[in-house]
């Protein structure tokens, strides 16, 4: 009984100080964020400049092969294809699984120094099996030399995948 | 005990959460593997020009065939243009095509050779034949550039703008030589680099070195040794002469370098600083033997 209540007392001081640092660490954070924004952007120096990419909304065709699984992707679009730090990101694309059901689609979104959490998207029009679905999320890293977007589309036939090398 | 379990399973499981982070892919431009005709793409990529794709066949006929393969994503960027003979999707793999990106079918790739040596000028690449255009297909490498796009007989790894020590790189620039085993087998005499070092193993023209083996590379790190220029090195000459007896050298002559090479001279500065000729030195730096390379000898001038 002593030892149960030895351990409880660790694990609950254990856990006040995770939260307590925790919550120090957002509010840090938070005022961190207020902060009036300096655009630095730390560029190793032989760097190769980075690639061109286009403005604005940007429409892509998804041409999946034969053998993969899951869900069909169609057209899509990224709008805008080059946000500011802070700005907000939105993916639309065609989902088409014949006559089976889509379950699921996420987008996942790898930045010069991040791999996003995966981003669900949400249906907006058609059908349970022909479909656009959409999802946003706000950028906060570069994307100097590494921008690919993962998307994966779950049904009752597997998952299908693509990385689209955006730059 | 089993409540220790218990808390070390919790510990665990927080400091997972604290310190895992999921691992980045990189974004990398396509670098197909070749068998034949077939192109294959191993990881998901997009193609690095603004024209590009994969190259195979004569004439004006592409026969490549670009394979993604499974789980592999080739994109083609906004406003790019991939030119290729056909693409596989049969297999797992997949194609996103940016708004303005296109794929050309069965169209041949072209690219500058000037000189035709099979190393390109640069790495820009055309869907139109025109002068001094070849068919990429006929390059040893779209990636090692031609430092001289003028002269076949030079080309990435040989000596460039008229050196004998320097190097065309892959890049497309001609630079000093730094290989030390380059340097040996391209300085005819190694004594004479004067540019990127000789064949002393470190980069320096020395002219002086210590015994090599020609094969693995020039180690010259001891006194009064050089390369002779066939892989190996002289050894000091001692013989009679000025120097006399070992244990009777002439205190008052003394080794210098002078153009890379060891000489003697006397330390109270006669005008004939090597006893009417230029003398080599001997290991120790006690004296001098007979006239090593009478070129550097009538060159050099005592003041």
């Amino acid at each position: 009984m002593k030892k149960t209540i030895v351990l409880l007392i660790i694990l609950v001081v254990f856990l006040l100080s995770y939260f307590f640092l925790k919550k120090k660490t957002d509010l840090l954070d938070k005022i961190i964020k207020n902060q009036p924004k300096k655009n630095l952007t730390l560029t190793p120096a032989n760097a190769p400049p980075p690639k061109p990419i286009p403005h604005g909304k940007q429409g892509f065709i998804v041409s999946l092969g034969q053998k993969v699984p899951g869900p069909r992707m169609g057209q899509g679009s990224i709008d805008p294809y080059d946000p500011a730090p802070g700005a907000q990101q939105t993916l639309t694309i065609e989902i088409n699984n014949f006559d089976k059901p889509v379950e699921k689609v996420t987008a996942i979104l790898t930045t010069d120094n991040k791999v996003s959490p995966e981003y669900p998207l949400k249906q907006i029009d058609g059908t349970e099996n022909s479909c656009h679905w959409q999802g946003s999320w706000i950028i906060n890293d570069s994307y100097l030399y590494n921008y690919i977007l993962t998307i994966k589309a779950t049904g009752t036939n597997g998952t299908s995948k693509v990385d689209i090398t955006l730059r | 005990m089993k409540y220790c379990r218990f808390l070390f399973i919790i510990v665990i499981f927080l400091l997972s959460f604290l310190f895992v982070e999921p691992g980045i892919i990189n974004a990398v431009d396509c670098s197909p593997t070749t068998n034949g005709a077939i192109f294959t793409v191993s990881a998901s990529c997009s193609f690095a020009g603004t024209t590009d794709g994969v190259d195979y066949g004569t004439g004006a006929v592409n026969t490549a065939v670009l394979e993604p393969e499974t789980g592999a994503t080739i994109t083609v960027s906004a406003g790019q243009t991939l030119a290729t003979g056909s693409i596989d999707l049969i297999g797992g793999g997949s194609f996103v095509i940016i708004n303005t990106g296109q794929i050309k079918l069965n169209t041949p790739l072209y690219i500058t050779d000037a000189d035709a040596d099979s190393y390109p000028a640069n790495n820009s690449q055309y869907l139109a034949s025109g002068a001094g255009k070849v068919r990429r297909s006929t390059l040893v490498s779209i990636s090692s550039l031609d430092c001289d796009d003028v002269s076949a007989s030079i080309y990435p790894g040989t000596a460039c703008g008229g050196g004998i020590c320097t190097i065309c790189s892959t890049s497309g620039s001609c630079d000093n030589q730094t290989s030390a085993q380059d340097l040996f087998n391209q300085c005819p005499d190694p004594g004479t680099c004067q540019t990127g070092g000789n064949c002393n193993g470190s980069g320096a023209c020395t002219g002086i070195g210590y015994t090599a083996n020609g094969l693995t590379g020039i180690n010259c790190t001891a006194l009064h040794y050089r390369c002779n220029g066939a892989g190996s090195c002289t050894a000091p000459i001692v013989e009679s002469g000025c120097v006399g007896a070992a244990s009777g050298h002439d205190a008052n002559w003394k080794c210098i370098t002078y153009l890379g090479y060891d000489m003697c001279r006397r330390s109270y500065g006669y005008a004939d600083v090597c006893g009417g000729g230029c003398y080599y030195c001997e290991a120790a730096q006690q004296g001098c033997d007979l006239p090593f390379y009478s070129a550097v000898c009538a060159n050099y001038v005592y003041d």
